[in-house]
């Protein structure tokens, strides 16, 4: 029988606690802090299931062999002697739990893409947070809880990430455009383009109906400062022309005008905001940004290739993310294996 | 080779008998076969995972007094079939190796 435990036995790391015949079951004990180690890739309770059942035949070897009349220190060492080498039987009982190694593997590219798609979401900001959050938080723990359970899980982690991947960068160039900065639009989705464009029409057409009623206002402020301060305009009261005259920008300066303590101010501010309007709102302003957009955009009406770049760099930044955190909980784990088997070395 | 999961077909055929554990299943076809055939301890036990996946054998942990518990194995309907197949298909094979082994002598030629 190849027995490596007597003929090779330096070649295991545990070779420190070599036994001697002299220890009652250190042999036992050695074999057995040897398949711990060599089937840490198996399921936690599948390897304590195994090693018990190990346990168990090597006790019933040993009694049986005691029963003939044979020294109970030679009988741990026959008893190990007959079981074989502790490496042939790890990569058969491995080989024997390939399909629970397989839902391993499984699990851990799911859990990959779960948590590349929430973190993706919420890199991108084009998603509610409050539902990314707590899937963020959950996919991560189940991350953890299966990198504990089935570790070192880093090509089915990289092979679940890539495709992930892929899917996501697909997804958000063919969803979603990235409209400019102007107006706070940043990246939409395409289809909501059309409301959006309807939108910027009504705004233009009310900007510039507002712009024609505040100039002369704006002209009256700067006149008579301290007479204006003493009318209905400084009690709070609003301004009829101009309340809700610009839908969606409530907190313009426009509103300030009629509310405002120092008209002065709300004056200057006004002047600001005009020129600004005059810039970015004004159908000059408004073409200009869409001529942008569309030279930005010249292609993509399908398929907006920034966008899918951009979803694959996050991608692959939450793949990364992910096989440190599975590498990470191995290390951790083997940390605590090793703990586990200096202690069991200590006891035999 | 009809025959090249002997371990298999061992242990289907010890548990025929009825539910043992494992060193019982090893030390059974140590004494079956007279100290001819040994399985290998070591190989023992993934066979029976393996035979145990593919339901082949179904397992109990029976606790004991001051030891671990013992995995009894024994074998189901469907090892029960296959034993039959496995003992058919040894026939064959046996039959066709003494075959080959014994060969009729010859006739002796005329002249």
């Amino acid at each position: 029988m190849d027995n490596r435990f007597e003929q090779q036995p330096q070649r295991f790391p545990t070779a420190s606690t070599e036994p001697t015949a002299t220890q009652p079951l250190k042999y036992t004990s050695w074999l057995l802090v040897e398949l711990e180690r060599l089937l840490r890739e198996m399921p936690a309770e599948d390897r304590h299931e195994c090693l018990q059942e190990v346990e168990e035949h090597l006790t019933c070897c040993k009694l049986a062999l005691e029963e003939i009349g044979i020294d109970p220190s030679e009988s741990d060492h026959e008893a190990v002697r007959r079981f074989g080498d502790p490496e042939t039987f790890a990569t058969q009982a491995l080989d024997s739990h390939k399909p629970a190694r397989r839902d391993a593997r499984v699990m851990a590219r799911v859990t990959a893409g779960v948590t590349i798609f929430a973190m993706v979401w919420l890199i991108l900001g084009v998603f509610n947070m409050v539902l990314v959050w707590p899937l963020l938080i959950l996919s991560c723990a189940i991350v953890v809880g299966y990198s504990w359970k089935f570790r070192f899980q880093l090509a089915g982690i990289l092979k679940g990430g890539i495709l992930a991947t892929l899917c996501l960068s697909l997804y958000i160039g063919v969803a979603y455009i990235r409209l400019g900065d102007y107006g706070g639009l940043g990246i939409t989705t395409r289809w909501q383009v059309p409301s959006i464009k309807a939108d910027s029409e009504r705004i233009v057409a009310l900007t510039d109906q507002a712009l024609a009623q505040c100039d002369p206002i704006q002209m009256a402020f700067r006149k008579g400062e301290g007479s204006v301060k003493q009318t209905a305009f400084y009690s709070g009261a609003s301004y009829p022309a101009f309340e809700g005259s610009v839908p969606g920008i409530s907190d313009a300066p426009l509103y300030k005008i009629v509310h405002v303590n120092d008209f002065k101010q709300a004056a200057d501010s006004w002047e600001n905001y005009k020129n600004n309007f005059q810039g970015n709102w004004s159908r000059d302003g408004m073409d200009a940004v869409s001529d942008s957009i569309a030279a930005d955009h010249a292609g993509d009406s399908l398929f907006s290739p920034a966008m899918a770049v951009q979803g694959a760099q996050a991608g692959l930044l939450v793949t990364f993310f992910a096989l440190c955190l599975n590498f990470v909980t191995h290390v951790i784990h083997l940390c605590s294996d090793r703990q586990r088997t200096s202690r069991r070395s200590r006891l035999a | 080779m009809a025959f090249r999961e002997d371990l298999d077909t061992l242990v289907l055929a010890v548990l025929q008998s009825g539910p043992m554990h494992g060193y019982e299943i090893s030390r059974r076809i140590r004494e079956l076969s007279e100290k001819v055939l040994s399985a290998g301890e070591g190989k023992l036990y993934p066979c029976l995972h393996k035979l145990e996946q593919d339901g082949y054998v179904q397992a109990e942990w029976i606790p004991q007094e001051n030891r671990p518990a013992r995995k009894v194995y024994s074998l189901t309907d469907k090892g029960s079939g296959a034993i039959v197949e496995k003992r058919k298909a040894w026939e064959a094979f046996a039959t066709g190796v003494t075959a080959i082994l014994n060969p009729p002598k010859p006739e002796a030629s005329h002249g």
